[in-house]
């Protein structure tokens, strides 16, 4: 199976934060950055920015971990989703992800994970990126050659995330 | 709270720093439907809070923090912070708007905006969470950099996400051009808002905010907020901005000979190549951009130099950067201006006015009249950027005769020193202007001569006659006609047309938070789409005319606050070196903008305002058609309206 990614360039992003309030508008009716699947580290010191965003991984520890089911596999896009009804708000799939890559939401007590906006991401049409600009976010299938390089650079990326954590912020 | 805002928040956080008493008021959707949010909003609390003629030190001068209406939501550019406040340095309407998150998380936080009046009894900082808030003890914190303040802030309340606005030691000491640090990198820094809010001994306001921001119509929101990102990103110009920043206009403006150079003297800086945007780029300084909240166009640098084996980084440095503290000294190494404006950020300066204080005491010192013993030790001449540095950091700590006489601005120093030093101060009205050439770009000069705050380029940028861009070519045609001639720079015609349009639309950008990118300079986004937005979010309907109106209505309002302060057409006035020196070389040898070029633009603004030709002062007429018939009968109680033509 391909995988559908939101490929990220941390290097690129400028922590503008529009994917952020962007993804809270699209699914929560309201801006509210903890209502968002995408997240941004900064560290104004150093001038880098990290997004933080579901990796798709294949592993997917999320799945196991979910006490009640409410995170199952989305069959086309190959992505896991959390079901909003069913999810209770315990947060043990948040500590499971090793890439930061699902957030809670304290104002509708809910775990909060990317769906790819069902295959049309906006954090991507609002990203620097989405005009011909160098930009950070860019949706794209990965073949089974680019994997490799797509996981090493993930790992990259949170490497460079744990360096800003201390002291960062985070929205 | 006002429960059924949208868009907005609906709710001031009142702070009364004397008595150490926080309340919270309501604002209601007129206020914001005449006069739009932020900026706007800011400007009618003004006038219902001062008296005419107060000291701005008087501790009722309120310090007035105000997100835009579109702050926080995806809406392109909507990172912009205004304050207001009787200005310190000019005595008049004083507005300094700054970049960054700090508006977005006042409204996460559950606040539009934070009115302060008052004088604490010792240093204080201000916390803001979640709707609560708080004064708590700032000594640790007095005397800290920006960046050691925040730093010290986010450890102290534990929270990474927090976000802080500060001053640095410029603003505890007065410093009459002192900043308000919106971030480490993000200065609402003109006028000396900075020196405001250390009289009143605050150091920082600290947000964090989890709340929701709600939108009338969230998802048509949305369509329309991608759809105006898109607008903005395809001008020409946002891509020029995206990869050289505001600096890369060094380059081209210094070609064209219209690149203020030390000290206005001359308009050619012989080092231009590698100081300047381009430069950064190519020199390898550039690491990297910094966005404001929802940016489209990431203007903003991250650099980093090294001097002496230090390494240094700055959010910038901009065009006005390369300005003050490049070409207008006589700058031959980047690094001094990427170090100045990086310590200018850290000490709580306006680059602007620091780097034109320091380039008139060089004048003053070349020319004899600012003598040996006066100056600490310091040469002042030209291309010393070591001098620059050391001189920056005197200034804000008012330290020695030198520091503490530069503090004050190029007209009060100049006063002090006298001789004919008061010819090279290039200010008016107590401001000093941006190095933008007045002499030659006469939409400037009208746009500088009427500016609430003094000289300078951010209450109005016409740089719409020089743009060849395909959207700025038919705006230009919409307002002055086909006729070509108009598109030249140096042409005096059709200004008052170009610089009302200009003003009425930055008025409106401005009190929704949005920066001027998105409709000036990238001229696609226009009045319609504003309203759109604005509909959307805040369920108050209006269209393009209506936001042009309210921008209107803030610039008549502003005229007003200033008319109560002696500011009328006496005052509509741009350096002297200006309108009597005239340009030394180049394509434009032998122009200035005369006091009689002048006279006529203004003639032509004050008629297509509808205001009083002889006095430029607002009309009955003027106010009651922007339904400020409230205003119009105050100036006509205390005589200051103008006659009806």
């Amino acid at each position: 199976m391909t995988r559908q990614i939101v490929d990220i360039d941390y290097t690129r992003c400028t922590g503008c934060r529009a994917c952020v309030l962007t993804c809270s508008v699209f699914h929560a009716g309201v801006v509210r950055p903890s209502a968002s699947a995408i997240h941004i580290a900064s560290s104004l010191d150093e001038g880098v920015n990290v997004p933080l965003l579901c990796i798709a991984c294949k592993e997917r520890p999320c799945l196991d971990v979910c006490p009640v089911n409410a995170i199952r596999l989305h069959k086309t896009l190959g992505i896991p989703l959390i079901d909003t009804e069913a999810c209770t708000g315990c947060q043990s799939c948040i500590p499971a992800c090793p890439y930061q890559g699902i957030s809670f939401d304290p104002v509708a007590n809910k775990a909060v994970k990317c769906d790819l906006c069902d295959g049309e991401p906006l954090c991507v049409k609002v990203c620097i990126g989405a005009y011909e600009m160098p930009g950070a976010l860019h949706y794209v299938t990965l073949s089974g050659e680019e994997e490799a390089d797509y996981d090493r650079r993930v790992q990259e990326r949170m490497n460079v995330y744990r360096s800003v954590k201390d002291g960062s912020e985070c929205s | 709270m006002n429960g059924n805002a949208t868009g907005y928040v609906g709710q001031l956080l009142w702070v009364d720093l004397t008595n150490r008493k926080l309340r919270t008021e309501p604002i209601d959707p007129q206020t914001i439907r005449l006069f739009l949010g932020g900026r706007g909003v800011a400007a009618r609390l003004l006038w219902d809070l001062i008296p005419a003629g107060m000291n701005p030190f008087d501790e009722r001068n309120p310090l007035i923090f105000m997100s835009g209406t579109l702050s926080g939501t995806p809406a392109p550019s909507s990172g912009r912070t205004t304050v207001t406040c009787k200005g310190p340095a000019t005595a008049m309407y004083l507005k300094a708007n700054g970049g960054g998150h700090f508006g977005a998380a006042l409204k996460f936080a559950a606040y539009d905006g934070v009115v302060l009046t008052g004088r604490a009894d010792g240093p204080v900082f201000l916390v803001i969470q979640d709707g609560q808030a708080e004064l708590r003890d700032a000594r640790s914190l007095w005397g800290k950099s920006v960046s050691e303040t925040t730093e010290m802030l986010q450890r102290e309340l534990g929270h990474s996400d927090l976000k802080v606005a500060c001053i640095g030691p410029a603003g505890e000491n007065r410093v009459l051009y002192a900043s308000i640090m919106l971030s480490p990198h993000n200065a609402a820094a003109r006028g000396g808002v900075g020196a405001l809010m250390g009289d009143k001994r605050l150091k920082a306001i600290a947000v964090e905010g989890h709340g929701s921001i709600a939108l009338a119509q969230p998802q048509e929101f949305l369509a329309s907020a991608i759809e105006a990102r898109n607008i903005v990103a395809e001008d020409p110009i946002s891509r020029s901005l995206y990869i050289f920043g505001t600096s890369g206009g060094v380059g081209p403006t210094n070609e064209a000979h219209r690149w203020p150079t030390r000290n206005f003297l001359e308009d050619h800086h012989k080092h231009a190549d590698t100081v300047g945007g381009e430069y950064l780029k190519r020199g390898g300084y550039l690491q990297g951009r910094i966005g404001c909240s929802s940016c489209t166009t990431s203007c903003h640098r991250y650099s980093v130099a090294e001097i002496d084996g230090t390494l240094f980084a700055c959010g910038g440095p901009e065009f006005e950067t390369f300005g003050a503290l490049g070409a207008g000294l006589d700058i031959s190494d980047i690094r001094y201006v990427i170090r100045g404006s990086g310590l200018c950020n850290e000490l709580g300066l306006d680059v602007i006015s620091a780097g034109y204080t320091i380039q008139w005491a060089v004048e003053s010192r070349q020319r004899g009249v600012l003598k040996k013993n006066e100056c600490d030790g310091f040469s002042l001449d030209w291309d010393n950027g070591p001098e620059m540095l050391a001189l920056l950091e005197r200034i804000a700590h008012r330290q020695g005769y030198l520091g503490d006489l530069l503090a004050d601005g190029t007209k009060r120093a100049a006063e002090r020193v006298g001789g004919e030093s008061w010819k090279w101060a290039v200010q008016a009205n107590g401001l000093e202007q941006s190095s933008v050439e007045t002499r030659i770009k006469k939409a400037y000069a009208l746009a500088f001569a009427v500016n609430p705050r003094g000289p300078d380029h951010l209450t109005a940028e016409p740089m719409l006659p020089e743009f060849t861009t395909p959207a700025a070519v038919e705006l230009m045609e919409k307002l002055c006609g086909p006729d070509e001639r108009y598109r030249r720079d140096e042409s005096t015609e059709k200004r008052a047309v170009i610089v009302r349009y200009h003003e009425d639309i930055y008025a409106a950008l401005d009190s929704l938070g949005l920066c001027a990118f998105t409709a000036t300079c990238a001229y696609t986004l226009r009045a319609n789409h504003i309203a759109n937005l604005f509909s959307l979010a805040t369920g108050i309907d209006m269209d393009g005319d209506q936001i042009m109106e309210a921008g209107a209505r803030i610039i008549e309002l502003e005229r007003a606050l200033n008319l109560r302060e002696g500011r009328d057409r006496n005052r509509d006035m741009l350096p002297w070196r200006i309108l009597n020196d005239p340009v030394k070389s180049g394509p434009y040898e032998g122009l200035k903008t005369s006091k009689e070029e002048l006279d006529r633009m203004l003639d032509e603004y004050y008629t297509l305002r509808s205001w009083d030709t002889k006095t430029g002062r607002p009309t009955k007429q003027s106010l009651t058609a922007l339904r400020l018939t409230d205003i119009a009968d105050a100036l006509d109680d205390q005589g200051l309206l103008g006659a009806i033509g």
